[in-house]
C-alpha cells in the first residue's frame, strides 16, 4: 500500500507539475521582474551594442581587431549570463517574501499553509531554472548569430574552438588564419571586397586539431607578430600556372611579410631539432630535385647535430636563402643553386669531425683523445651500416621484381592449365561423360601434364626465391636495428658528463627553465577561458614543480617507456598548458622514434598505410557501415541485459557445436554440405599473397564459384544470426570475413575478371586494336557495375532481414497497444459466433502470427481485470478520490489507454496482494486466488514470459 | 601534388604508352571515358576506408552537384584537407596505370 500510495502520489504530483497552466501561472508571476522598464531598457542597450559589434566585426580589417571584438563580446555575454539570473533570483525572493507575509486563507491550518508555500517555492525554483536556461540559450544564440553561424554550431564546439584558439600563441593564430583561408572555407556572410577575411568562429570550429598539431610540429614559429594570411594560390614566376602553397611557401611568405627574416630570427624559429628536421623534410618533399641533397643533409644532421652549432646554423640559413632564391627564379639558377648547396654541404661534412665539432672533453676539461677516436669509429660504423642498408634495399628490390615476374608466369600457366582442362572436359562430355577407357577413346592430355610440370618447377623456383627474400628482409631489419642501437648509444655517450657538448647542456637547461617559466607565468592566461568540462582536470592536484620533475625524469627512460608515461600523464591528471606540453612532448618523441628507426622519409610511413588500406579497402565498406549501425541499433533496441543473455546463449550454442573461430564456422558449413568441398582449405587468416598461391594451386576453381562460396558464407552467418541473435563472436567472425572479402578475395576477383575480359576478346586483325580494347573496357565496366549492384542488393537484403528481426522484438512491445483493439474485436466476434477454442486460436494465429500468443495473454489479463470491478474501483479510487463506480469507469478508461501496463499488472499488484494477505506471501497468494485478480495475474505472467522469449508453461 | 593532377593527361599518357593508335576521334573519346570509369572505381575502392564519414558525405554531395565530373577531380577538391591522402592517391594511380598497361599489353600480345 505504501508503495502504491507513493507511486500514485508521485503520479499526481507529476501530473500537477507538468500541467501547463500551472507552469504558465508561475512564470507569469515572475515575468514582471523581467518586463519592468528598467530591465527592458538595459536589454535594449545590450542588444543594440551587440548589433553594433556585429557590424563592426564584419567591417574589421585585421585579425587582431577581430580578436578584440570577440573578447568584448564574450565579456558582454558573461555579464548577461550572470546578471539576469541574479535579477530573477532577487525577484523570486521578493515573491516568496510576499507569499509569506500574506494572510492565511480562510480555514487554512498552519501546516497547510506551510505546505502551500513549500510547493510555491519548489515551483518558483523550477521556473527559475527554466528562465535561466532560456536566457542562456538566447545568449548563446546571440553569440552564434554575431559570428554568422546561426544555431548550427553547438556550444560544446564553440567552447572547443575558443579553447583551441586561446591555446595558440599569436603567431600560430596567424598561421591558422592563413591555413583556414587557404582551405577556402567561405564565411557565413561575405566580407566586403578587397578586405582580408577575418577569422570566424565557424572556421575555427571547423579547424581540426590535427591541423593545429601540424602547425606546431612543422612551423616552429613563435611570436612572429601579425601576418597577412598566406594567399590561396602561389603563382610560379616563370610558368603560367598556380598551385596551393606548401610549407616552404609559407616560410617564404613569412619572410616576405616580415621583410626582415634575419639569420637570428630564422634560427629562433627552428632551434628545435625536430622542427629543423621537419623543415628539411618539407623541402625534400616539395622539391624533388633536391631530394638527394637533403637526404645527405639529414644524415649529416643526424650525425653531427648541426643545428646546435653556430657555424652550421649559418650554413643552413644560407642554404635556406639559396633555396628560396632558387624557388623565386624557378630554374634559372637551379644548377648554380645546387652547386652552391653541394659546396656548403661538403663544407659541413668536411668541417664536422675535425674542426667544427667542439673537442670532446673529460671531467677535467681536457681533451679526451679516446673519446674522439671512439666517436669517429662510431661514425664510420654508422656510415658503413648506411651503405650496407642501401645495398640490401637494392637487392630486395631486385628480388621483389623477380618474384613478381615469376608470379605472372605462374598465373599464365594456371590459366593455360585451366583452359586445357576445360578443353579436355569438353572432349569427355562430348564422348558421353563416361570414362575414356570404358569407351575405348584416346584422350591426349599430354599438354596438361606438360603444363603441370612447368607449374611444379615454377613453384620450386618461387619457394627458393621466397626464402631469399625472407633472408634479405631479415638482414634489412637487422641492419636497421643496428643503426638505431648505434645512434642510441651515441646519444647516451654524449649525454654523459665529460662527453657532452657544453653548448648542448646549456640549451637543454634553457629549454627546461623556459618551459618552467612559461608554465608559471602563463598559467592564468592559459586557464582563463578553459572549457568548463576540463575544469576538473585543471583543478588536479599536480603542481608545477611536480610536473617539471616528472618531465625531467623522462629523459632517463627508454623512448617507449617515455611515451607510455607521457600518455598516462596526458590522460588527465593535469589540464591546459601542462597537458599541451605533454602532448607536444609525445609528438616529439614520436618523431624522434621514427627518426631512430630510420624513417626520415614521410613516404615510408605512407607505404605502411597503403598496405593497411589495401587490406581493408573494398566496396563492402558501405555494407559494413550499415551492418555495424544495425548492430548498435539492435543493442539499443533489446537492451544490455538481454544482449548479455543472448551472448551467453549463443556462446553455449557454439560450444556445443565446437565452433570457436571463423575457420571452425567455415569448416562447419562445408561439413554441413554446402557442396563446395574444394574451398575447405581456404581460411580467413590467408593473406592476399597466400590466396594468390592457393588459387595458383587450384586453377580449376572458377571465379563465379569463389564468389558463390563467399555468398554462402555470408548466408551462413546470417543463418546463425537468425537463430541466435546478435553476439560478439559473430561480430568477430563477420569482421574477419569482411576483411577476407575486402582485402583478399575482391582484389583477386577484380584482377582475374579484368584479365578474363581482355583474354576473352577474340583478336580480329581486320579491326582496329583500340576498338577492341574499348569494347573490352566497356564490357568490363558494365559487368562490374552490374556485379556491384548485385552485391549491394545482397547487403541491402541482409540488412532488411535483420531489421525484420529487430522489429519482431520491438513489435512485441508495441503491438499490444497497436493491435489490442483488433484482437479484442475478433475474439468477441468469434465468441458470438460460437467458434470453438481451437478455431479461434487458429484464426488469431493466421491474423497475428507469432504475436497472437502475446496478444492473447494481454487480452486475458485485461478481461480478468475488467470483470474484477472491485479491484478496478479500488485502483480508481487511488487515482481519483471519487465513488467506486466512477473510479471503476475512470480506471478502465486509463487502462484502455495503457494496455501495456495492464499486461504487466502482476509487477505492481503483487505487493498489494502480499499486504492484503497479511504481510505473507502465502496469504497473499490465497487472497489473489480468492479474488478474480489472481487469474488476471496468471494470464499476465504468461504474457510477460512470452514477451521476453521464455516458454510458457 | 595531387591537386595538380589532371585525369585527361593521365589517360592520354596511358594510351600513348600502350601503343594504341587511331584516327577516329569518337573511338578515342569512348576509350578515354571507359578508362576513366575504370580508374575512378579502382581509386575509390582503394581509398574509401581512408575517408571519414564526413568526407564521404562531402564527396557524395560533390558528386551530386557535379554528376559529370570525374571522381578524381572531385577528390582533389577535398584533398588538401586530408593528410596523406594525396600521396596515397598518387601511389594508387601509379599502380592502376601499371595494371592497365599490363592488361592492354596482354591483349595486344
Amino acid at each position: 500500500m505504501i508503495f502504491l500510495n507513493r507511486m500514485l502520489k508521485n503520479n499526481r504530483f507529476q501530473n500537477q507539475f507538468y500541467r501547463p497552466s500551472r507552469t504558465i501561472y508561475y512564470l507569469n508571476r515572475i515575468n514582471p521582474a523581467l518586463t519592468n522598464p528598467e530591465t527592458q531598457e538595459w536589454q535594449k542597450t545590450v542588444t543594440a551594442e551587440m548589433s553594433s559589434l556585429r557590424e563592426k566585426e564584419l567591417h574589421s580589417l585585421t585579425l587582431q581587431g577581430s580578436l578584440e571584438l570577440r573578447n568584448e563580446i564574450l565579456g558582454i555575454r558573461d555579464d548577461l549570463a550572470h546578471t539576469i539570473p541574479q535579477m530573477v533570483d532577487y525577484n523570486i525572493n521578493e515573491l516568496l517574501r510576499a507569499q509569506v507575509e500574506k494572510e492565511r486563507f480562510p480555514g487554512e491550518t498552519q501546516r497547510q499553509r506551510r505546505r502551500r508555500l513549500r510547493g510555491h517555492k519548489s515551483f518558483l525554483q523550477r521556473a527559475q531554472k527554466i528562465l535561466y536556461r532560456n536566457h542562456q540559450d538566447s545568449l548563446d544564440a546571440q553569440v552564434d548569430m554575431l559570428y554568422g553561424v546561426g544555431n548550427t554550431i553547438p556550444q560544446r564546439k564553440l567552447n572547443l574552438a575558443y579553447n583551441i584558439w586561446n591555446a595558440l600563441d599569436i603567431g600560430e593564430q596567424n598561421i591558422l588564419a592563413g591555413l583556414l583561408n587557404i582551405r577556402g572555407i567561405e564565411p557565413a556572410e561575405p566580407a566586403p571586397p578587397a578586405a582580408p577575411m577575418p577569422i570566424s568562429v565557424l572556421q575555427l570550429a571547423n579547424a581540426r586539431s590535427t591541423e593545429i598539431d601540424y602547425i606546431r610540429a612543422n612551423s616552429g614559429i613563435n611570436h612572429v607578430g601579425v601576418l597577412t594570411p598566406v594567399p590561396n594560390t602561389v603563382v610560379l614566376p616563370n610558368e603560367n600556372a598556380s598551385r596551393p602553397p606548401n610549407m616552404v611557401d609559407r616560410l617564404v611568405h613569412l619572410n616576405n611579410a616580415q621583410n626582415e627574416l634575419t639569420e637570428r630570427r630564422f634560427f629562433g624559429y627552428i632551434k628545435d631539432p625536430t622542427v629543423m628536421q621537419n623543415f628539411l623534410n618539407s623541402i625534400r618533399r616539395d622539391a624533388p630535385e633536391l631530394r638527394a641533397l637533403i637526404d645527405e643533409i639529414l644524415v649529416q644532421h643526424t650525425l653531427y647535430r648541426i643545428e646546435n652549432q653556430p657555424h652550421n646554423q649559418a650554413l643552413l640559413y644560407k642554404m635556406f636563402v639559396i633555396f628560396n632564391t632558387q624557388r623565386q627564379t624557378e630554374g634559372q639558377e637551379q644548377e648554380q643553386g645546387q652547386d652552391t648547396l653541394r659546396r656548403w654541404l661538403t663544407q659541413i661534412r668536411d668541417a664536422q669531425p675535425e674542426n667544427e665539432n667542439p673537442p670532446v672533453q673529460n671531467e677535467n676539461g681536457e681533451e679526451n683523445s679516446e673519446a674522439v677516436q671512439e666517436r669517429n669509429e662510431q661514425l664510420n660504423r654508422i656510415n658503413g651500416y648506411f651503405d650496407r642498408l642501401a645495398e640490401t634495399k637494392t637487392q630486395l628490390r631486385q628480388l621483389y621484381s623477380q618474384a613478381d615476374q615469376l608470379g605472372a608466369t605462374l598465373w599464365d600457366y594456371g590459366i593455360e592449365r585451366h583452359r586445357a582442362q576445360d578443353a579436355l572436359n569438353a572432349q569427355l562430355a562430348g564422348a558421353g561423360g563416361a570414362h575414356p577407357r570404358a569407351q575405348n577413346i584416346n584422350i591426349d592430355n599430354s599438354h596438361i601434364r606438360d603444363i603441370t610440370k612447368l607449374i611444379t618447377d615454377a613453384k620450386k623456383q618461387r619457394n627458393e626465391l621466397l626464402g631469399q627474400i625472407r633472408d634479405s628482409e631479415n638482414n634489412f631489419h637487422e641492419l636497421r636495428q643496428d643503426i638505431v642501437e648505434l645512434l642510441r648509444s651515441r646519444r647516451a655517450t654524449f649525454d654523459q658528463p665529460g662527453h657532452a657538448d657544453n653548448n648542448e647542456i646549456e640549451q637543454l637547461n634553457d629549454l627546461r627553465n623556459t618551459t618552467a617559466t612559461d608554465v608559471n607565468s602563463n598559467e592564468n592566461q592559459i586557464f582563463g577561458e578553459i572549457n568548463p568540462a576540463d575544469a576538473t582536470a585543471v583543478r588536479g592536484n599536480v603542481g608545477n614543480s611536480d610536473f617539471m620533475n616528472y618531465i625531467n625524469t623522462l629523459r632517463d627512460l627508454q623512448i617507449d617507456q617515455m611515451k607510455d608515461q607521457v600518455r598516462t600523464f596526458f590522460r588527465g591528471e593535469v589540464g591546459g598548458k601542462k597537458r599541451m606540453t605533454a602532448y607536444q612532448l609525445l609528438c616529439q618523441l614520436n618523431s624522434l622514434e621514427n627518426h631512430e628507426r630510420g624513417i626520415t622519409n614521410p613516404e615510408l610511413n605512407m607505404t605502411v598505410s597503403i598496405a593497411q588500406a589495401e587490406r581493408l579497402a573494398g566496396r563492402f565498406k558501405r555494407g559494413t557501415e550499415l551492418f555495424h549501425a544495425t548492430n548498435r541499433e539492435i543493442s539499443e533496441a533489446i537492451g544490455a541485459t538481454d544482449l548479455q543473455r543472448i551472448n551467453k546463449e549463443v556462446r553455449a550454442l557454439f560450444k556445443r557445436s565446437n565452433i570457436y573461430t571463423a575457420d571452425d564456422l567455415i569448416e562447419g558449413i562445408t561439413r554441413q554440405g554446402s557442396g563446395i568441398e574444394k574451398f575447405k582449405t581456404i581460411n580467413t587468416t590467408m593473406t592476399q599473397k597466400q590466396l594468390h598461391v592457393w588459387l595458383d594451386e587450384n586453377p580449376e576453381i572458377d571465379t563465379k564459384e569463389l564468389l558463390l562460396f563467399v555468398q554462402e558464407l555470408i548466408k551462413s552467418i546470417q543463418g546463425f544470426r537468425y537463430s541466435g541473435g546478435k553476439v560478439e563472436i559473430l561480430d568477430r567472425m563477420s569482421v574477419e570475413l569482411e576483411e577476407l572479402i575486402d582485402g583478399v578475395i575482391e582484389p583477386v576477383l577484380a584482377a582475374r575478371r579484368a584479365i578474363k575480359y581482355m583474354r576473352g576478346l577474340e583478336l580480329d586483325p581486320e579491326r582496329n586494336a583500340m576498338h577492341q580494347v574499348t569494347e573490352g573496357m566497356t564490357k568490363l565496366n558494365e559487368d562490374t557495375a552490374e556485379e556491384e549492384k548485385s552485391v549491394l542488393e545482397t547487403v541491402q537484403d541482409f540488412v532488411q532481414d535483420k531489421w525484420k528481426w529487430i522489429k519482431k522484438k520491438i513489435w512485441k512491445r508495441d503491438m499490444i497497444n497497436e493491435h489490442f483493439d483488433t484482437y479484442t474485436r475478433l475474439q468477441k466476434e468469434a465468441k458470438e459466433n460460437k467458434m470453438s477454442r481451437g478455431a479461434r486460436k487458429r484464426q488469431m494465429q493466421d491474423q497475428f502470427g507469432e504475436a497472437a500468443s502475446v496478444l492473447g495473454a494481454a487480452y486475458t489479463a485485461y478481461e480478468m481485470l475488467n470483470t474484477a470491478k472491485g479491484v478496478t474501483g479500488w485502483m480508481g479510487r487511488g487515482v481519483k478520490n471519487v465513488s467506486n463506480r466512477a473510479a471503476s469507469t475512470r480506471f478502465m478508461q486509463w487502462a484502455d489507454r495503457n494496455k501495456w501496463w495492464i499486461a504487466t499488472a502482476p509487477l505492481w499488484v503483487a505487493p498489494y496482494a502480499v499486504y492484503k494477505g497479511g504481510h505473507s506471501l502465502a496469504k497473499g497468494t490465497w487472497w489473489l486466488g480468492k479474488n478474480t485478480i489472481g487469474r488476471a495475474t496468471g494470464a499476465a505472467t504468461k504474457g510477460i514470459r512470452s514477451l521476453f522469449g521464455k516458454k510458457t508453461r | 601534388m595531387i591537386t595538380e593532377f589532371n585525369i585527361t593527361t593521365y589517360v592520354d599518357d596511358i594510351i600513348a604508352k600502350s601503343g594504341l593508335k587511331t584516327d577516329d576521334a569518337d573511338l578515342l573519346d569512348e576509350l578515354k571515358a571507359q578508362l576513366m570509369i575504370y580508374i575512378d572505381r579502382r581509386l575509390l575502392e582503394a581509398i574509401s576506408d581512408h575517408l571519414s564519414e564526413q568526407n564521404v558525405a562531402r564527396l557524395e554531395n560533390l558528386a551530386n552537384e557535379y554528376p559529370e565530373e570525374s571522381k578524381i577531380n572531385l577528390l582533389t577538391m577535398i584533398m588538401p584537407e586530408i593528410k596523406g591522402l594525396g600521396e596515397m592517391c598518387l601511389f594508387k594511380l601509379d599502380e592502376i596505370k601499371e595494371d592497365l598497361l599490363y592488361l592492354i599489353g596482354k591483349f595486344q600480345s
